[in-house]
């Protein structure tokens, strides 16, 4: 009786499992067929970091630009102008701040590479990437959230975990919450998404 | 009794117990073929390289040089879209099937990242006077706005969550002193490590580096090895290309290329001296002949199984071939009994001075080989020498009574009376000989290992791409700082680097110097840290505090910043670096053997760092290795053996044929054949452009010692005037060992190729030498 109380158990667990597993498949296949689907995309979006290294929250705001294939535009406009544009393996980068205009190659900036690889797989949605780098669960599933933990040991000295949500039609990304491994925490909001639409040519110039 | 009496008794004397000189005779081939099966061979290339102390101490340090006894997998995504997360899946694959005990990864598999804070505790013990400087400037009021005004749109940015730690705890850039000090350890082409792999900035290409306990000098390892990395690779994902590329490759392609030369010499041999035979001798005696090499193949076998522990399979492959020339004693005995006339026993007794002499000058010329540092042409000479004397005395005492003597009939007559000499024709010759050596004085000797050795192309578009997309870091000269403690080893390599700046300023070192100081620099440089502290920390701090506070920053935002310049500074260790997150980077250039600790500085490998190091230049423990400078040392011990080997053998034989004629116009005649052939083989070699080495040297004893016996017994013929069947034995054997060895010619495998066409041209000349022009130069009245 004992045993046929343990072996329910373990079938009902394995179920759940499976069924986990599926709806998870499901989600993300929805998503890639919607948001990997999308060509062009123009939004704005407002930053909050909230770093314990400063006194007050930081708030920036800005426009993101993306057309496939590889060109993508991330631009701030307050409190500093700066950004960049890349071109496939082609970009500049500015910031009026600290008086900086430079043109590179995104093979020779590793730090503008990071970057740009986040942006197109989130934009991609690469899902064979990003389910190599991060642990998937679903958060909530109208409007879709996910809730991703980085796999790598090098990345979880940096995040704890991010929180992306997409727009009710899955097409876009509406919200993406970086949790920190100190606490700190980013949230990036984006709005008046725009899909395919025509994108001005100049915008992706580096 | 006279010699010829002696041998005639011994026919005699055997002729009555021939059977139990048989049966003497088959036990004892039982019993060496026995011994012979205890023979350790070892498939060893090492075993031929010269035992000197200087060279074997350089090996020793080659094998510790950070890509010594590494096998390198590039893999190449073709795909497109490739990134590098996947190549360094598939590596991760890879190299889950090559593990210990055959592989072992060169670099950790340390997913960490470089500690911003312990990075800085290093700072104190490594600021020079001109980083002092440099670190001065970043501390005035300007810079500091600039680099705020820089963290602080950094940390707005999309990557501050990376920058954030290295800004808490370096707001004044203090530690871009130190990564210039990294930035110049720049060894493999600007990749980046990523869990124990080299990836290209443009994540398309991976190079693995593993570890391994076999030996690139061990061809029959080398197989297993490679074979154990092409299953690994056997299922790579489609669009990736892998290239593999270590010393073992190339022992695997020498050893298959003679392998396969071997098949194709032993085949075109074998066909030309059954054709020979068919020829020339057209009898079952053919089968004593035959069978005599491998008789004494079995009996010099034992012996050296005997004498040694492990024996070269090069020395055993290549004894066997040279074993061949004993079949010339059987063939000078052989036709002397079917030409000399008289009983078997006279015949033998007079055939037994020249096959006496000729077997004496090989055996001084393969003696010769004895003087050699190289351990693999030692074994050779005994295996040589013995094999000579078994097949001498199996050709004078048993063979006469195997074969079938031709019918009684009247011994050849010795004729009595002197010869003349035609001296125009010896003048001629001289003239003749002379200049050919004049000719041929110019030709060098091959210092390099990889010029005799199969490097296909295949190989050379490996090394290529690897030294193109890596950098040339594999090819680097290494020099080793020694030391029985870490600091002694540290203040030589420091020593050292000074050195360098100083001699060669563009030479382009990666050294650990400028990183990892010995104490006293340590020492001073902490003492020039605490004073710029003590000077300038406290106004630093307030003005840091001021400018970060226009920015928003917090007061606390910069702590560990503060903290660390009221630290105490510490001596460094190896595990600083590894709590600083950079030890794997430092041990590549630290090694500890055997109780000893070596820094290692790699440049390129040039005829100046050579020079300086040829010329006493480098400080007390430091030792130059090198690929270049091996070859130096291996072109060394080849230039002594040429000139031993061609002085011991020429001089040797010489002063035996001086004492076997007591006459030196006939002791100079019977050289003429083999001075020939020497010349032979350097004019072939200068019109060729070809030099010698390795392999071709030791074809040398064989030419001169042959060239000796044709010479001997032509001379003895011109001299007696008895026909015993000289001329054809001489030109029987001459031919079987143009066939046997010349067939060489025919291999791939370049040394080999070399030593075939050494023997071919050199006993190839002096054939009709001793032939034609022998006879020509002094002849007998009528």
């Amino acid at each position: 009786m004992k045993m046929r109380a343990s072996f329910m158990a373990l079938l009902l667990i394995l179920s759940a499992t499976l069924a986990g597993a599926t709806e998870l498949d499901t989600v993300l296949q929805r998503l890639k067929t919607t948001a990997g689907a999308v060509q062009t995309i123009q939004s704005s979006f407002v930053q909050e970091k909230h770093l314990t290294m400063f006194s007050e929250v930081l708030e920036s705001r800005g426009t993101f630009s993306f057309q496939r294939p590889g060109k993508l535009r991330w631009e701030y406009e307050a409190p500093v102008k700066m950004g960049f544009v890349i071109d496939g393996d082609k970009g500049r980068r500015w910031n009026s701040l600290v008086k900086q205009d430079q043109h590179f190659q995104l093979e020779d900036n590793l730090e503008l590479r990071i970057a740009a690889e986040q942006l197109l797989v989130w934009t991609e949605l690469d899902l064979d990437k990003l389910q190599r780098a991060y642990a998937i669960e679903i958060a909530a599933e109208q409007p879709v959230a996910l809730l991703l933990t980085p796999r790598g040991m090098a990345a979880r000295q940096f995040v704890d975990h991010l929180r992306v949500t997409f727009s009710p039609s899955a097409q876009t990304v509406t919200e993406v919450a970086i949790f920190e491994a100190g606490g700190d925490k980013t949230l990036l909001r984006f709005s008046d998404s725009k899909v395919d639409r025509a994108l001005d040519g100049a915008l992706f110039l580096p | 009794m006279t010699p010829v009496g002696g041998m005639q008794a011994c026919y005699a004397w055997l002729a009555l117990r021939r059977k139990r000189m048989y049966l003497l005779c088959l036990t004892l081939l039982v019993l060496c073929g026995a011994t012979m099966l205890t023979l350790q061979v070892r498939d060893d290339i090492g075993i031929m390289l010269p035992a000197s102390a200087t060279l074997q101490r350089s090996l020793a340090l080659m094998d510790m040089t950070p890509f010594a006894r590494t096998v390198f997998i590039e893999l190449q995504d073709h795909n497109a879209g490739g990134a590098g997360d996947q190549l360094v899946s598939v590596a991760k694959a890879v190299t889950a099937k090559l593990k210990p005990p055959h592989f072992s990864p060169v670099l950790p598999d340390n997913q960490a990242i470089p500690s911003p804070r312990e990075l800085l505790r290093l700072l104190p013990s490594l600021v020079d006077a001109a980083d002092l400087a440099d670190l001065q400037a970043r501390i005035s009021p300007e810079a500091m706005s600039r680099r705020m005004a820089g963290n602080y749109t950094a940390l707005l940015g999309m990557n501050g969550v990376l920058s954030k730690r290295f800004i808490q705890v370096d707001p004044l850039g203090f530690l871009e002193v130190l990564l210039a000090k990294w930035n110049r350890l720049h060894m493999f082409g600007g990749a980046r490590m990523q869990d124990g792999f080299l990836l290209k900035p443009d994540g398309r290409t991976l190079l693995i580096m593993l570890k391994t306990d076999v030996s690139v000098t061990d061809a029959g390892q080398s197989e297993a090895l490679m074979g154990e990395i092409d299953a690994a690779l056997l299922s790579l994902p489609a669009g990736i290309e892998a290239t593999v590329l270590s010393g073992h490759r190339y022992a695997l392609a020498n050893a298959r290329t003679i392998k396969s030369d071997l098949k194709r010499v032993f085949s075109a041999s074998a066909l030309g001296l059954l054709l020979i035979f068919m020829v020339f001798i057209r009898s079952r005696d053919v089968v004593w002949i035959a069978l005599l090499p491998g008789a004494v193949l079995l009996i010099a076998g034992a012996v050296l199984a005997w004498c040694y522990d492990a024996v070269s399979g090069i020395t055993l492959g290549f004894g066997a071939v040279l074993l061949g020339i004993t079949v010339d004693f059987a063939l000078h005995v052989w036709f002397a009994l079917r030409h000399a006339g008289g009983t078997p026993g006279q015949a033998v007794a007079r055939v037994a001075r020249p096959v006496l002499y000729g077997a004496a000058t090989s055996m001084a010329a393969f003696a010769a080989l004895l003087t050699s540092d190289i351990t693999g042409i030692r074994q050779l000479a005994v295996f040589a020498l013995v094999g000579l004397v078994s097949g001498l005395l199996l050709a004078l005492l048993v063979l006469p009574h195997l074969v079938h003597p031709a019918g009684v009939r009247q011994a050849a007559l010795l004729q009595v009376g002197t010869g003349r000499w035609n001296l125009p024709l010896a003048a001629l010759v001289v003239v003749a000989l002379g200049i050919g050596l004049w000719a041929g004085a110019g030709v060098g000797i091959d210092r390099q290992l990889r010029s005799v050795g199969m490097f296909t192309e295949e190989l050379q578009q490996a090394e290529q791409r690897i030294r193109h997309n890596w950098g040339g870091a594999r090819d680097s000269a290494v020099l080793f700082a020694e030391g029985t403690t870490l600091d002694q080893a540290l203040e030589r390599n420091h020593r050292l680097a000074q050195v360098l700046a100083d001699q060669l300023p563009d030479s382009g070192v990666v050294s650990l110097d400028s990183l990892w100081p010995p104490a006293s620099v340590q020492h001073a440089n902490r003492a020039r840290w605490a004073r710029f502290v003590a000077e300038h920390g406290r106004d630093m701090t307030s003005a840091l505090s001021v400018v970060a506070a226009g920015y928003g920053f917090s007061a606390q935002a910069f702590a560990p910043f503060t903290g660390f310049l009221n630290e105490p500074p510490s001596r460094l260790d190896p595990e600083f670096f590894d709590r600083a997150g950079v030890g794997s980077l430092n041990g590549f250039l630290h090694v500890v053997d055997g109780g000893k600790q070596y820094m290692l500085s790699l440049l390129p490998d040039t005829l100046e760092v050579r020079q300086l190091a040829a010329s006493g230049g480098l400080p007390e423990g430091v030792t130059l290795v090198s690929s270049q400078a091996l070859g130096g040392l291996l072109g060394q011990a080849i230039s002594k053996d040429f000139i031993v080997f061609v002085g011991v053998a020429c001089g040797s034989m010489f002063l035996l044929l001086l004492m076997f004629f007591r006459r030196f116009g006939f002791a100079l005649l019977a050289m003429v054949p083999l001075v020939s052939g020497i010349v032979a083989v350097l004019l072939l070699m200068r019109v060729s452009g070809g030099s010698f080495n390795l392999f071709n040297v030791v074809a040398l004893p064989l030419v001169i010692g042959l060239g000796a016996d044709y010479g001997i017994f032509m001379v003895c013929k011109a001299r007696s005037g008895a026909d015993l069947g000289t001329s054809r034995a001489v030109l029987v054997s001459g031919l079987t060992t143009v066939v046997g060895f010349g067939a060489l010619v025919l291999a791939r495998h370049p040394g080999l190729h070399t030593l075939g066409c050494t023997v071919l041209v050199g006993v190839g000349v002096a054939i009709p030498v001793a032939l034609l022009l022998v006879p020509a130069l002094y002849r007998r009245a009528a």
